[in-house]
């Protein structure tokens, strides 16, 4: 039976300067901590298992399909990376919208999630404060509700309320998606799996 | 000029002279080609025999006008970072004001011009400066955004006409219209901090869509309305102008046939030459976000998105031209209307691929893209139809190819930008 989540011999490299991997990964539900010191590897790898950058060899697999192969793979898996990506001139609706667009997903509404974490939708991303666009872009990533959750250190720049929403959240999704989960420290919310992540490993 | 000065002068005056130059060349203009028909000596002392609410009327709506153009114009220079550094420093508002005049000074040429037309009552320096500088109030006030923006104008333009009447009838009104700008120049510079602090509330828009194309589209254009209005207007003036002028070939010139065909594609090619530049302008404001390689969607959808964008730019000149060269049309001979359509999608599809290469490039090749326009626009109308239109046909699928080689390269590149320096 083929896993939700399925990560064969990966290995991503920049080079001969850096490489992370090989690592092996299958799952079906639970949350992935990704652990390692800076600059270890660990948004690296989000970004590889995400289907952003090929890799060196390895494979990865969501439902079967090859995320780096198969356009459509890619509407299941969502990387909400650390750095804010989304363009300044969108307000919160309109950047949930789009992506929600991009994964053929456009009723998908992204208002009880802005309700939740106390965002306006109408702030134009320009005007958001780093927790305001950590939220926005958490939001985004959650359009189309995909199975694979990527979060890069998502917890930094939340309030203590956010924080705490979004630790119950990820334990509702646990249930049924595939959370992976890179985080400095201990992480607010019971993890099933830990991956030791350090360069060359 | 001190160091100060030239900051206000490089942060400030430069870029407003850059977009001053259009209003100024278009009011030189118009003066010099009614300078042949008009005795302006004659004509200022027919005003100082006229009714003061005339004058009163004639005087506020010139400077009124000249105002808000320059202010306009003044408007994006405050979104500058280096406004807000200047705003951050310990500086009152009589120092801005002495620092900010010389760097608008050109914008108060023309004012001059227009209240030389005034028959002076008072000493010409305090005639000058009193009325002059309540024009100050005025552009400042259309520079700016918000309730201060409305303030301004109306606070501006109340004290101009009640000025203007009251000169008529007494000369000291003018020292005391110099005393009431002493007294709005504060107000004006107060104005500089509070857009700063604006919210920009902008009326949320929808991006949702069935089609991720429909979608991609759709924010391209947003970026442009929101970011690259100007650049967007840039697309209107030569559409209008090419209009017009086909309009009036075919009112005068009974244009048909190939003739009508080579006007029109040579309109066409002209007329789309800023779409480049706006397409330059959408990947400098969107950088990777462009085109990402882990969105669910491929470099051919993005490919036809931006085809999409291009007919969406081009569209309304293109049917204009079209219905205005209908005599190459069905009417009178189907083969020139279909060429006419053949040679506007070789031209999107050959902008649009240039422009995917260059998204891998540091250059825009700008250069290049006229060239293509140009050269395209000659052979349609130099070469027989039939080699045209043959050679146009084949030239489109490869136009298709290297837009799609030139989008899968940049997603490449985009996300594997940090992987050429670690190599």
């Amino acid at each position: 039976m083929t896993s939700l989540l399925e990560v064969r011999d990966l290995v991503v490299s920049f080079g001969s300067a850096f490489s992370v991997g090989p690592v092996n990964l299958a799952a079906n539900r639970g949350v992935i901590h990704l652990k390692g010191p800076n600059g270890g590897g660990k948004t690296t790898l989000l970004r590889s298992m995400g289907g952003e950058l090929l890799p060196a060899s390895g494979s990865v697999q969501v439902k079967g399909l090859d995320i780096y192969a198969v356009t459509q793979a890619r509407r299941n898996v969502a990387l909400i990376t650390s750095a804010p990506e989304l363009p300044d001139f969108l307000t919160v609706s309109e950047a949930y919208e789009f992506s929600a667009s991009l994964r053929g997903a456009p009723k998908w509404d992204g208002q009880p999630y802005c309700e939740a974490l106390e965002l306006d939708p109408k702030l134009p991303l320009g005007h958001a404060s780093s927790g305001q666009r950590r939220k926005a872009e958490l939001i985004c990533g959650l359009a189309g509700d995909p199975d694979v959750l990527l979060l890069d250190e998502t917890f930094a720049h939340l309030d203590d309320r956010s924080a705490e929403q979004l630790s119950e959240w990820i334990g509702d999704w646990a249930k049924s998606r595939v959370i992976v989960l890179a985080h400095h420290g201990i992480p607010p919310v019971t993890v099933d799996e830990v991956l030791d992540v350090v360069p060359g490993s | 000029m001190n160091l100060t000065t030239r900051v206000f002068f490089s942060t400030i005056g430069k870029p407003f002279f850059r977009r001053l130059i259009l209003p100024l060349a278009t009011f030189l203009m118009a003066v010099s080609l009614l300078d042949p028909n008009i005795n302006w000596t004659a004509l200022r002392e027919q005003l100082a025999t006229r009714d003061p609410w005339q004058v009163t009327l004639t005087f506020t709506l010139l400077l009124l006008f000249w105002s808000i153009t320059a202010g306009l114009a003044l408007r994006p220079v405050w979104s500058q970072p280096t406004i807000a550094f200047l705003v951050r420093q310990p500086i009152g508002h009589w120092y801005w004001v002495w620092h900010l005049l010389p760097s608008l000074w050109i914008a108060f040429l023309p004012v001059v011009s227009i209240w030389w037309l005034a028959p002076h009552y008072a000493h010409p320096v305090v005639h000058y400066a009193g009325f002059v500088g309540l024009s100050w109030t005025i552009m400042l006030g259309a520079s700016f955004r918000g309730l201060i923006c409305i303030k301004l104008i109306a606070l501006g333009t109340a004290a101009l006409a009640l000025l203007i009447f009251g000169y008529a009838h007494q000369p000291w009104v003018a020292y005391l219209a110099v005393i009431v700008t002493i007294a709005l120049l504060p107000m004006g510079i107060t104005g500089i901090r509070g857009q700063l602090a604006l919210s920009g509330n902008i009326s949320p828009s929808h991006l949702t869509s069935i089609s991720p194309i429909i979608a991609i589209v759709r924010r391209d254009i947003l970026c442009l309305w929101r970011l690259e209005r100007k650049s967007l207007l840039s697309l209107v003036w030569p559409a209008v102008l090419v209009t017009l002028m086909m309009f009036a070939l075919r009112m005068n010139d009974h244009l048909a046939g190939h003739k009508a065909f080579a006007f029109a594609c040579g309109f066409l090619a002209f007329a789309v030459m800023p779409t480049y530049e706006i397409l330059t302008r959408l990947k400098s404001r969107l950088g990777p976000e462009l085109m990402r390689q882990r969105w669910p969607v491929d470099h051919r959808d993005r490919a036809a998105a931006l085809i999409a964008l291009m007919c969406v730019l081009t569209g309304p000149t293109i049917i204009a031209l079209a219905i205005l060269g209908s005599t190459m049309g069905p009417a009178m001979n189907l083969a020139y209307g279909l060429l006419f359509l053949l040679f506007a999608a070789n031209t999107i599809v050959g902008l649009t691929a240039l422009f995917s290469r260059t998204l891998v490039s540091p250059t825009p090749m700008v250069g290049w893209a006229l060239w293509l326009v140009f050269i395209h626009a000659i052979l349609a109308t130099a070469l027989p139809p039939w080699v045209y239109g043959v050679g146009a046909v084949a030239m489109l699928p490869l136009g298709i190819s290297i837009m799609l080689k030139g989008l899968h390269m940049f997603t490449h590149q985009t996300e594997f930008g940090n992987l050429d320096q670690f190599a």
